[in-house]
């Protein structure tokens, strides 16, 4: 499990904000959790939607801490060089403008379904009902599919 | 007649909603494989860590890059998976039906030679060595894949153990899931085109390809 969901936990919690050590540091609470949680016999039902949804609260509480916002990191590469800027292709950048002007519980969604997580996992992470999971992907990936290009 | 919301096709797409509609309405279809072609490329971006980093690269290695990011993939080091920007994967708007009845003819498909052209070039490849790479529809027209240049990008043979015998073999092996209704079409498309290698690691529950796949040969390679 460890090495099956690691990474796709790491990449999320990065996309919401926490900078790697951080995410790090979440990302092994996530797991000794997980370990507690099997030891206690707790649920083994969705495990997957399980560790990204503790991840999600432990990220959001430690963003809180530290005062920061989504947008203040969001963008993968706030600072490129004129050589970057050249090679970048626009597309990719107007994607980037899309997600990052997404209101921010779309964003999830959309950053959990990007990692694989189905709608009903989605649902248990965000705590919202499935019909909003549905309807803040429809929004999302609609913008998406709408850049110039597609 | 009240068509599909995209709130409707992202549950229809996760295997979820009311098909009914959606079966038989082609403009929903088309929707629904653009909102389905819009969320590969974001995942596929969002994976590959929308190329944070690679810039860098390019720069210094600037000299050697021809056009645009054409020729980062083989500066990568890794050619056993496409570029997600230059190929994202593309699909028809077909139903599970309709790609269970035309799988058969669509395994012969092959990439028109034009095309094929433009792909090695987008790519960087120049003067590539006959029988070295297979054309490969990223997503299989088996599998609903669009014969456009989205779809298409050049897969060695050689030079890593997953080779395009060994995606093939994985193609082979989705295509019966999904028409024997173990598979949902567009999780399909979804899960080659975002992450070949990872899906056969999957499916196959294996960390290096099957010795029977490596000689699995369905597709004829660029000539």
């Amino acid at each position: 499990m460890y090495g099956q969901w690691r990474g796709p936990l790491l990449r999320y919690l990065g996309a919401l904000g926490l900078p790697g050590a951080d995410a790090e540091d979440v990302a092994q609470e996530v797991f000794l959790a997980l370990c507690h949680h099997l030891r206690r016999e707790g649920g083994r039902e969705n495990l997957r939607g399980w560790v990204f949804r503790v991840g999600h609260n432990l990220a959001l509480r430690r963003r809180e801490q530290r005062g920061r916002t989504v947008e203040e990191v969001e963008v993968a590469d706030p600072a490129p060089g004129p050589e970057e800027l050249a090679l970048l292709s626009c597309r990719r950048e107007r994607l980037q403008a899309v997600v990052a002007a997404l209101p921010e519980r779309d964003r999830w969604c959309l950053l959990l379904r990007a990692e694989g997580l189905r709608h009903r996992e989605i649902a248990e992470v965000v705590e919202i009902s499935l019909g909003a999971v549905a309807a803040a992907l429809g929004r999302a990936v609609g913008k998406l599919a709408a850049v110039e290009g597609r | 007649m009240r068509h599909c919301t995209d709130a409707e096709l992202m549950a229809i797409l996760d295997g979820e909603g009311e098909r009914a509609h959606f079966d038989g309405c082609a403009q929903c279809r088309t929707r629904g494989a653009e909102l389905a072609g819009a969320l590969r490329e974001f995942t596929a971006l969002h994976r590959g860590g929308w190329g944070a980093g690679w810039g860098r690269y390019a720069a210094a290695a600037a000299a050697l890059v021809v056009v645009g990011g054409m020729g980062l993939w083989l500066l990568r080091g890794r050619t056993d998976l496409p570029d997600a920007a230059l190929t994202p994967g593309a699909t028809r708007p077909m139903t599970q039906a309709e790609v269970c009845v035309a799988a058969a003819q669509d395994d012969e498909q092959r990439a028109p030679r034009e095309m094929a052209a433009e792909v090695f070039a987008r790519y960087g490849i120049r003067n590539p060595a006959p029988r070295a790479y297979e054309v490969d529809y990223l997503i299989s027209p088996a599998l609903g894949g669009a014969e456009e240049i989205r779809n298409l990008w050049p897969q060695p043979y050689g030079g890593s153990v997953w080779t395009a015998r060994v995606k093939d073999a994985l193609e082979d092996y989705l295509r019966k899931r999904v028409c024997n209704g173990r598979l949902e079409l567009a999780t399909a498309q979804e899960e080659i085109a975002t992450d070949w290698i990872g899906a056969y690691r999957k499916y196959f529950q294996t960390d290096r390809p099957l010795r029977e796949h490596a000689g699995f040969v369905k597709d004829r390679p660029w000539e």
